[in-house]
């Protein structure tokens, strides 16, 4: 596992693709720090962070496309499934790797965050609880980009594929403002993976969104492993 | 050190590998040979766990494939029909990558260093592996197979695209890892089999119809020994007098090809040499014998009737 970790970020920092997620990322990032805070004079980070949002469903794919559907175009998984690793390792590794991808690029936010609050008042628990959420929904995003990425051998396939998913989720919430059935209402904003991430906005360490996260994580991933072993037998 | 055990492939309706059973000693070259598509690369992909076969038994130094893959992944090394290379790497950072893998055992730097130096590689090895040409792309996967120096190789193809000059600093370097490895190579080069492989097996439409080494190969799918032997002289008294000789089943005149003299084609049977009595009859009765040819099946010629006699629906061997 430890050894397609490392390949993996190598290989993002070889490739262009490591530099232009966490370029794209920082000047959308920038966009909003001057839209929310900067233009209206307010220190509420919340706003900063809950418009963010947005723009992973444009990001995480580009992250992820690459991971599983290009091992299988050039063949190489051929070297990693003769190998002694195991699929659940191989997966990992590769997971971790576009996690730690996502966590550098939130890195530089701080700093705007840290200058917000040299000038005015910003709650320390509220920016905390803000990055913790986003790492968990960055989870959640990067295991469906995973599972996408493994049932194509065509990258711009699994990107297009992620972005539609998440695009879709972020549809959801609006969906379950419009829906007349309270019952549907509460299975749509249930299921809405935006929606859970206002707990954090709002201050609250929602323990039940972070078991939320984490399952939708733990599902993808393990979605994809039996997608790469059902290859095998096909 | 491998044992197979009526492997079958089915990929959908198609029957790529068709209830297969062999097994390879310690130190064995086994060479696969076969048409394209008649199944070398699915029972290679099986063995080396890479895909799951319908139904039989791989067992590689005694642990089954699919109960315990990790342990028998450990004890081969594998080298698909296309290397699986990363375009993006160096050759250091690529066999780096490998080494960590592959959980090697040996230390590091030595250990690579004398993979280069066996296959060649060292003056490649910081350049990106997408500028290699195809011979060095070819080495660097010998490479990656050879890591962690394991005791059974899986080589599908391993000559292809080379220039005939590596070709053969290849082949002699698969019979010097014969020497201490178990080695499966797949190939449809004949040369190749005859040159480097111990044991041939012959694969088409997904059965083995021929395996042995290359003397009993040819021999057995020969039938009866020929010869072409060119004498001088009258053509009638020579028949004649050929057919006088005790075990030769036929003879047949095929014509001049040299002033004075005829070309006859013997059959005998492949238990008895009739070179001596022939040469001895000729003599006595003063016809000078100028030119004697044996017309022994080659292992192409053997090939190409296993394999048509195959799909004809005859009997194979």
């Amino acid at each position: 596992m430890i050894a397609i970790f490392k390949r993996e970020m190598q290989s993002y920092f070889t490739s262009p693709i490591g530099y232009v997620y966490i370029c794209a990322y920082l000047f959308a990032t920038a966009l909003f720090f001057k839209m929310y805070i900067l233009d209206t004079g307010v220190s509420n980070v919340v706003y900063f962070f809950g418009g963010t949002l947005i723009i992973y469903m444009f990001l995480v794919p580009i992250l992820t496309m690459r991971l599983f559907s290009e091992e299988q175009k050039s063949k190489t998984d051929q070297i990693l499934l003769t190998s002694p690793v195991s699929v659940t390792g191989i997966v990992l590794g590769k997971f971790l790797a576009a996690l730690s991808v996502y966590t550098i690029a939130l890195i530089p936010t701080a700093v705007s965050i840290g200058f917000v609050a040299h000038y005015g008042d910003v709650s320390l628990g509220l920016t905390l609880g803000n990055y913790i959420g986003i790492l968990f929904l960055g989870m959640s995003f990067i295991a469906i980009g995973c599972f996408l990425s493994a049932v194509t051998e065509s990258q711009v396939v699994a990107a297009v594929l992620s972005f539609t998913v998440l695009m879709s989720l972020y549809f959801l919430d609006t969906l379950a403002s419009s829906v007349n059935s309270a019952f549907l209402a509460k299975v749509v904003s249930f299921i809405s993976v935006y929606d859970r991430y206002t707990d954090f906005t709002s201050g609250l360490f929602s323990l039940s969104s972070i078991v939320y996260y984490i399952s939708v994580a733990v599902i993808f991933l393990f979605l994809t492993i039996r997608i790469i072993e059902k290859r095998r037998w096909s | 050190m491998i044992q197979v055990e009526n492997l079958v492939k089915r990929y959908g309706d198609k029957l790529a590998v068709d209830s297969i059973s062999f097994t390879v000693g310690e130190g064995e070259i086994l060479g696969f040979l076969g048409p394209n598509g008649a199944g070398k690369s699915t029972t290679m992909n099986i063995l080396t766990g890479y895909l799951s076969a319908t139904s039989g038994a791989v067992r590689i130094g005694g642990v089954d494939i699919l109960d315990n893959p990790i342990e028998a992944k450990q004890f081969i090394g594998f080298l698909p029909e296309q290397p699986p290379l990363y375009m993006d790497m160096t050759v250091k950072e690529y066999l780096d990558f490998v080494y960590d893998l592959k959980k090697v055992k040996f230390p590091r730097r030595p250990h690579i260093n004398e993979i280069c130096e066996l296959v060649k590689i060292k003056e490649v090895y910081g350049r990106t592996i997408k500028h290699l040409s195809k011979g060095y792309k070819q080495r660097v996967g010998l490479a990656q197979a050879l890591m962690g120096n394991p005791p059974v190789l899986i080589l599908d193809e391993p000559t292809v695209g080379l220039d005939p000059r590596q070709i053969i600093e290849i082949r002699n370097l698969i019979k010097k890892l014969g020497k201490n490895h178990t080695v499966i190579l797949s190939t449809h080069i004949l040369q190749e089999v005859q040159s480097v492989c111990d044991r041939i097996l012959i694969i088409n439409k997904g059965q083995i119809v021929a395996d042995g080494n290359a003397e009993q190969l040819t021999y057995k799918a020969a039938g009866n020994r020929k010869l072409v032997a060119r004498v001088a002289g009258s053509k009638t008294e020579v028949t004649k007098l050929l057919r006088s000789i005790p075990d030769v089943l036929r003879v047949e005149c095929l014509g001049s090809r040299e002033a004075g003299s005829n070309d006859y084609l013997l059959e005998a049977s492949p238990v008895v040499d009739i070179r001596k009595p022939l040469f001895r009859t000729l003599a006595a009765s003063q016809y000078p014998m100028i030119g004697l040819k044996s017309m022994d099946m080659s292992l192409e010629d053997m090939f190409v009737k296993l394999v048509t006699e195959d799909s004809e629906g005859g009997e194979a061997l």
